[in-house]
């Protein structure tokens, strides 16, 4: 019997040989029979990945430039200061044993905070809509509320656009994008100025270039902790140094998602312009879209990213049935999609059935309807998918049809004037599921979801878990208990199911795999069948039985309730 | 095609950062924010306004200046009422595009009433701050036959004069239309007491 | 300053080993990180902001090696420049002889659209050691013969000139930036054929 270990799952991240053996559930019963035995040896196992953890080091080149130009961890002084207080929190209780009560007490009060925060954020926002300005005191007026509207934006996407490379909080940044042409003239990077960047961009350019003269392409680098994964698409060259524990082929997707974020208002055809003018600077063509990048980037750290699925939002099925017969309705000449989206998951979505939609696709589409600006207006733009088609512009009308500016209907069309018919299509929608209420009660269902949380599902010790089906790519999460609840906490928990998963899918010859890994911060389960998938995490002071239980328990909720988690008729016109 | 709702369609054109979306949100949400930013697809905007007894429900597009929209503007002043061109008082490029546009829209929309705003007024302290002088705007707009109008979207300056404007001529072209019509239908009564077909003469009617 | 004409220019600086290019990049770059990658990959990179007609330009300046063994990277190197620059040494003319060949192998290497057409930039350095070597006169007949190149005389030590020529530098390269047309993915109307199609072939066909 083979269970893989962590050090097998980093062995797998960097070779094209995999070593792992996967078991299937029968032998789950067996695993219970061994328990004490197995508690013992993970106890060692345990010390030896810590020493273990410790000399993990993988050298392929070593660049002394680079080296130099690096610096340590990120630090964000208020997040810093929270985390230390509520860190310190965490530790008493540790020491002790975990009573429930003072749990709850805690949890209360960060979900207080976090409602504060949400109220203050709400508040802000409130404000800066309806801001009157008046000749008198204008400047003061108008300084004070750019001031509000660049914290409140500004403190979600932080670019920080005043740090150059000389800067130690620029180098201290866990991950960097870099997006360059082939004449090393800079189109986006994630953190700082690309003005001031200017001069450091041309190195990965001068890279790529001396490796192409070797008769070579460059893939990556190592370097001490950092890993540089180079993306050569065509004339446009992407770069991701990161210092988080991530593989290389995990990377080298974000580097995809953000080359497709370039053809999707370009088109391919618009990046191809670079080969016959390669001193064309693509920032004054992709002006105003900056944001979405920023955003894309943002998302890739969430969980339908991570099991390449789509979140839908859990939705009774009468509801989403309603949703579905409207959505059928607005049926029209070269309409090819038609969905209902929040940020919190899709509702449903209607297509043709020639060329339905891809999860690739559908990711860029989530990103671009979210944007603040979009919401108070209708809004008819061209835009291009790189699955569908990536040489020509579909047309979009995006509409948030609910008054709280939280559901958005998208109609994608081939036809770039039919912008007046489809307003007549959401209209109709419109009124159809505000006539019987079901806009209300989607309203009213988004509300629940937002504060939906693993806790309510009373499976002892879960902290946390995803679950994706397979078939039709839709996954289904809930809010994370403590200390999930924390920015850094979650962090390092996405590069865990990252990690994960990459190395169980690593071999596909094996159809049903389980892997457990145990760590003083949690304990997790990931099972892989051609079904689903599903990563379960738990307190790191579970035993195995529990957890395997416990996993089971969340199966089993998620087979009963399956009718409102996934849209399971995806509809075709 | 055309949306039965709406009685008239204006659309804003002009280079990116002229401040379009200022000028829209100014009129119809009465609030300027300086940090708006650059305008991706375009925004379809609604307003009614009441003059002189007339309901009129005005559509208007907000397009993005960004270039690679260029070739996609014209699905939006297909069938507009009137096209606001805009400039930037202090930025000379958004000056020198006016023709481009001015081309466009006279080449696809031919009835398409044309309207020059000469946006951030706000930014010249004098007139010397201005990229090009008063006279020089002035006499290209006449020549190219084109109302000019001078906007502060931040400071509340004109911007209603502007679609106010607009709306009255708009008004006013509809009904000497409706008007010609009947003077219209007059004549070719007592046309067809001689045989003759006469079309709509609009020449001699005043309003 | 309008946000958005910022320009990115890449600028190539060229010339024999020892004439003082680097002298002259760190003069007007003011930048202690220079001199990083030039013995590994072959060139070092400065980047300077400056101001042109309310315009920020940034400057994107290659410093490259003339080692024999980074030659074949000129192609690369020299992608997309914007302008060159080629420096000789005012006391040493085999250097200033060199600039034909550094010239005509820039040309070659990065295949410009328009090779005459070119900005090219000549800075004769070190104008501090003493009477020039090469007369002006040769010099202005040289960069004539080449279209019209303009020439300057710095000293990098003494900190002449560094400064207009850079700027004269940005200002050429400028003037020879065109806009171009955009041509992206293809904007069809879609035939109604098309369509029809398609619903056929959902209708017909069984699943």
């Amino acid at each position: 019997m083979t269970t893989l270990n962590e050090q097998q799952i980093n062995e797998n991240k960097d070779s094209e040989n995999t070593s792992s053996l996967g078991i299937n559930k029968d032998q789950i019963q067996e695993e219970k029979k061994e328990n004490e035995n197995e508690k013992q040896e993970e106890e060692k196992q345990e010390k030896k990945k810590e020493i273990e953890k410790e000399n993990i080091n993988n050298r392929e080149i070593e660049k002394e430039n680079e080296e130099q130009e690096k610096g340590n961890h990120e630090n964000e002084k208020e997040e810093q200061e929270e985390e230390k207080q509520e860190e310190e929190k965490k530790e008493e209780k540790q020491e002790e044993q975990e009573k429930e009560e003072e749990e709850k007490e805690k949890e209360k009060e960060e979900e207080e905070k976090e409602e504060e925060e949400k109220e203050k954020e709400e508040e802000e926002e409130e404000d800066l809509s309806s801001v009157q300005v008046g000749e008198e005191d204008l400047k003061k007026k108008a300084e004070n509320f750019n001031q509000q509207i660049s914290q409140f934006r500004g403190r979600r996407y932080q670019k920080h656009e005043e740090e150059g490379i000389h800067d130690e909080k620029w180098r201290n940044h866990k991950k960097h994008y870099l997006v360059l042409t082939q004449a090393g003239k800079p189109i986006y990077t994630r953190y700082g100025s690309d003005s001031k960047l200017s001069s450091f961009i041309c190195v990965p350019q001068a890279l790529v270039a001396f490796v192409i003269d070797l008769g070579d392409e460059i893939k990556c680098l190592k370097a001490d902790k950092h890993n540089i994964v180079f993306d050569i698409r065509g004339p446009i060259i992407l770069v991701c140094v990161s210092k988080l524990d991530e593989s290389t082929e995990q990377i080298k997707k974000q580097l995809k998602y953000l080359h497709s974020q370039i053809i999707f208002f370009l088109s391919i055809r618009g990046t191809e312009m670079l080969n016959d003018r390669p001193h064309l600077d693509l920032r004054s063509y992709l002006g105003g879209t900056t944001k979405f990048f920023d955003s894309l980037i943002h998302r890739m750290n969430s969980y339908d990213f991570i099991t390449d699925s789509i979140k839908y939002l859990k939705l009774k099925p009468s509801i989403r049935e309603k949703v579905a017969s409207a959505l059928r309705e607005t049926k029209f000449k070269f309409l090819r999609f038609a969905i209902l989206l929040t940020d919190s998951g899709i509702i449903h979505l209607t297509q043709t059935k020639k060329k339905p939609i891809s999860t690739h696709d559908l990711f860029l589409l989530q990103n671009f309807s979210q944007d603040p600006a979009f919401r108070p207006n209708e809004i008819w733009s061209p835009l291009c998918l790189p699955d569908y088609n990536s040489k020509a512009f579909v047309h979009a009308y995006l509409n948030y049809i609910d008054k709280k500016q939280k559901i958005c209907l998208l109609l994608i069309s081939l036809d770039p004037t039919g912008f007046m018919d489809l307003k007549t299509q959401s209209e109709k929608v419109v009124k159809t599921l505000t006539q019987d209420g079901t806009l209300d009660k989607i309203s009213h269902t988004l509300e629940k979801t937002e504060s939906l949380s693993v806790k309510s599902l009373k499976i002892k010790k879960l902290r946390h878990f995803i679950y994706k089906n397979r078939e039709n790519n839709q996954c289904f999460t809930m809010k994370p208990a403590l200390p999930y609840t924390l920015k850094s906490e979650r962090k390092r928990l996405y590069t865990l199911y990252k990690t994960t998963r990459s190395g169980l899918l690593l071999d596909s010859k094996i159809q049903n795999k389980q892997y457990s890994s145990t760590s003083e911060k949690e304990v997790l389960i990931a099972t892989i069948t051609d079904d689903y998938e599903l990563y379960t995490v738990f307190h790191p002071l579970i035993s195995k039985n529990e957890a395997i239980e416990g996993e089971v328990q969340v199966l089993n909720w998620i087979k009963k309730n399956e009718e409102s988690l996934f849209s399971h008729n995806i509809q075709f016109w | 095609m055309q949306n039965q709702n709406v009685d008239m369609k204006i659309v804003l054109l002009g280079s990116s950062y002229v401040g379009k979306t200022c000028l829209v949100d100014r009129f119809i949400n009465d609030r300027f924010d300086s940090s708006t930013q650059q305008t991706v697809g375009a925004a379809f905007l609604t307003k009614i306004i009441n003059t002189n007894d007339n309901k009129l429900v005005l559509g208007i597009w907000d397009t993005a200046g960004q270039e690679r929209f260029e070739s996609m503007s014209k699905m939006y002043y297909r069938k507009a009422n009137a096209a606001i061109i805009c400039y930037d008082v202090t930025d000379y490029d958004s000056f020198k595009k006016l023709q481009y546009w001015v081309d466009e829209v006279r080449e696809n929309e031919k009835n398409c009433v044309i309207y020059f705003c000469g946006t951030k007024i706000d930014l010249l302290e004098d007139e010397s701050d201005r990229t090009v002088p008063m006279e020089e705007i002035e006499k290209y707009a006449d020549k190219m036959q084109i109302t000019l109008f001078e906007t502060s979207s931040k400071l509340n300056k004109n911007v209603n004069n502007l679609f106010l404007k607009i709306s009255h001529n708009f008004i006013k072209k509809k009904n000497q239309k409706l008007n010609s019509k009947k003077m219209g239908n007059k004549n070719s009564t007592i046309n067809i007491k001689n045989g003759k077909n006469q079309p709509n003469d609009e020449k001699g009617i005043c309003c | 300053m309008s946000i958005r004409n910022k320009a990115l220019l890449k600028i190539i600086i060229l010339g024999d080993s020892g004439v003082g290019k680097t002298s002259l990049m760190n003069r007007y770059v003011k930048n202690k990180f220079t001199n990083q990658y030039k013995a590994t990959i072959g060139a070092d990179f400065l980047s300077k902001e400056i101001t042109i007609d309310d315009r920020s330009v940034t400057m994107q300046i290659w410093d490259t090696a003339g080692q024999e063994r980074f030659q074949s990277l000129g192609v690369s190197f020299y992608r997309g420049a914007d302008c060159c620059v080629l420096v000789y040494d005012t006391n040493s003319p085999q250097t200033f002889e060199n600039l034909e060949s550094w010239r005509d192998e820039f040309l070659i290497q990065s295949s410009p659209q328009d090779p005459e057409k070119f900005p090219f930039v000549v800075i004769g350095n070190k104008i501090d050691m003493g009477e020039p070597a090469v007369s002006q006169k040769t010099v202005h007949t040289w960069c004539q013969s080449k279209g019209n190149i303009p020439f300057f005389f710095t000293s990098a030590k003494e900190s002449q000139n560094v400064t207009e020529a850079f700027t004269a530098i940005a200002q050429n390269a400028l003037k020879e930036e065109k806009t171009y047309n955009y041509y992206g993915g293809d904007i069809v109307i879609p035939d109604e054929d098309e369509d029809e199609e398609e619903e056929e072939r959902q209708q017909g066909g069984c699943c």
